[in-house]
């Protein structure tokens, strides 16, 4: 009999997914306060910025939910998951902190040292992951794009060393390719692949939408990668329109799905989807002009990330407490709104359209208000990760 | 029709009785919203009868595997059937964030079950017992 189906049994423990999605929400915090600190002194330095949120925020949050999605959603198990978690964890946390202090400081040992931990951590998990999936047979349309997405990530982290070893002077390479090779790996092709895929199994599922068309779900995982793939081989304008058309696309056909949506209670968590596929619109739109607006290809990028993980891990972690609780045959566990309340979520969303509402000062010229905005939210989002976590330690059975 | 096609058309019917009924509770039309969710429980519970007293021990049987996936969707039933009796008592109080709250976690943990047997169980049934017989006799229960 296929062993397959047996993995049906493994709830993975909440501990894994709760360490990751606490510690991304402090790194966006964190991001968001270093991006105060900087609109106060009138400079704007990307690479720690940036880190902090991709790496620190995205990839905690994203690897943190593979975790808990490849038994459930591709009945695929990771052996000894407790103790990978907590390794991966606890070397990508020192990993992020030790690459974004080089960046700062141009301390190249740091940076080193921090690109070694992330690529044994998050690298690391990644092959694993991609391993895994790669032996399991008859996978939906999900799952399978996750092949495609933690196979750019690791061409991401493949160009990504690369750069950083030419611009310490290890290699003598073509520093701007690797770059835009990079960005296009990790943004493209992993981040907003990733999302369009865990998207494509749980907007029908929490929404009640019509499923999105096959075509889409089949196709786009691959063109993604190869496209990618192409622009990084081959610098050629027409792939990145090409990105642009297809991102557009999706995010125009997710817009669709939701406005078929069946269940009509007003929701923030709805309208935060509506925000980050506009955003990854925006951005795929912004994307072929990034020689000259690459900031701000960057702050809609970032929105859309944003938007997206502020939505999906308010529900998640208010489910998974309530799960494992009456799992765990806890009385009277608390039911989803009890444990992150719809008033949270409605501030959350408030703060977050406040956020978006700013970027017209942005545009004037003004960067304190979006980064104060930005930092109030990350607090929010820290406030309510934090609350459902400690409800589920306060009432867990031993 | 086989078991996937057939007990999956089941659980879309039981998403929208679903939709349905927490319009009306959040409307605040509480005699509809009553009605529906009775549609909503009674469709719901007859489509977890279908799958314990048919499909699952044929299931064990042919299979052999019978502390497996089948054990862990009889737990998610029960839990599911728990949270329907606390939303049946949050209507009969008209207490709205209690029922929206139950149904928030019933829904996210039926749209994970359902997930998991239409990717795993189903098609694992569809390739080791007879289709036609099973959704015979499943469709003398009723219909969702
Ligand atoms: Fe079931
Ligand atoms: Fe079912």
């Amino acid at each position: 009999m296929t062993p397959q189906g047996l993995q049906l049994l493994y709830l993975p423990p909440f501990s894994i997914i709760a360490r990751f999605f606490v510690t991304a929400v402090f790194f966006a915090f964190i991001g968001s306060t270093y991006l105060t600190y900087q609109a106060v002194k009138g400079e704007l330095l990307l690479p720690p910025a940036v880190h902090l949120f991709t790496l620190g925020f995205m990839a905690m949050t994203m690897i943190g939910a593979l975790f808990q999605m490849l038994p459930v959603v591709a009945g695929v198990t990771l052996e000894r998951p407790l103790e990978l978690a907590f390794a991966v964890h606890v070397s990508s946390l020192g990993g992020v902190l030790l690459l974004v202090l080089g960046f700062i400081t141009g301390g190249k040992a740091s940076a080193l040292t921090g690109l070694l931990l992330l690529l044994a951590s998050f690298g690391g998990t990644a092959a694993y992951m991609l391993y895994k999936l790669l032996k399991a047979e008859n996978l939906r349309d999900a799952p399978r794009g996750f092949i495609f997405a933690l196979t750019a990530f690791l061409l991401g982290l493949l160009t990504g060393s690369s750069a950083l070893l030419t611009l310490a002077g290890f290699l003598k390479l073509d520093y701007a390719r690797l770059f835009d090779a990079h960005v296009g790996f990790m943004l493209w092709g992993w981040t907003a692949l990733l999302v369009a895929s865990v998207s494509f199994q749980v907007i029908e599922m929490f929404f009640v939408t019509p499923p999105y068309p096959r075509y889409l779900t089949r196709y786009l995982p691959p063109a993604v990668l190869a496209l990618t793939v192409l622009r990084a081989l081959i610098p050629f304008v027409l792939w990145d329109l090409l990105l642009s058309a297809l991102f557009v696309a999706y995010a125009a056909v997710t817009a669709h799905r939701l406005s078929l949506r069946r269940r009509r209670v007003p929701d923030p968590l709805v309208y935060l989807w509506y925000y980050a596929v506009f955003f990854l619109a925006v951005s795929a739109l912004l994307y072929p002009f990034k020689e000259r607006l690459f900031a701000w290809f960057l702050l809609s990028f970032g929105l859309f990330v944003l938007s997206v993980i502020s939505s999906m891990m308010m529900r998640i972690v208010a489910f998974l407490v309530w799960m494992h609780l009456t799992s765990q045959g806890v009385p009277n566990a608390p039911t989803m709104f009890k444990v992150i309340e719809p008033s949270d979520a409605w501030t959350l969303f408030s703060v977050h359209t406040a956020l978006i509402a700013s970027l017209v000062l942005l545009v004037e010229g003004f960067p304190l208000f979006t980064a104060l905005f930005l930092s109030a939210e990350t607090f929010l989002l820290c406030c309510f990760v934090l609350k459902g976590v400690l409800t589920y330690a306060r009432l867990r059975r031993a | 029709m086989n078991i996937t096609q057939y007990l999956t058309e089941e659980h879309r019917k039981c998403d929208t009785y679903y939709a349905e009924a927490e319009k009306a509770v959040n409307a605040g039309d509480w005699e509809k919203a009553k009605e529906l969710f009775n549609t909503f429980k009674e469709k719901t519970l007859l489509h977890f009868q279908k799958e314990e007293d048919v499909l699952f021990p044929e299931f064990e049987r042919v299979t052999g595997i019978v502390m497996g996936p089948t054990q862990v969707m009889r737990m998610e039933h029960d839990q599911a059937r728990q949270l329907m009796e606390e939303m049946e008592r949050a209507l009969e109080q008209k207490d709205k964030d209690t029922f929206l709250s139950a149904g928030e976690s019933l829904m996210v943990l039926l749209q994970q079950h359902n997930m998991k047997e239409e990717q795993i169980l189903y098609p694992m049934s569809d390739q080791h017992l007879d289709a036609d017989r099973m959704v015979e006799a499943m469709g003398k229960l009723g219909e969702v």
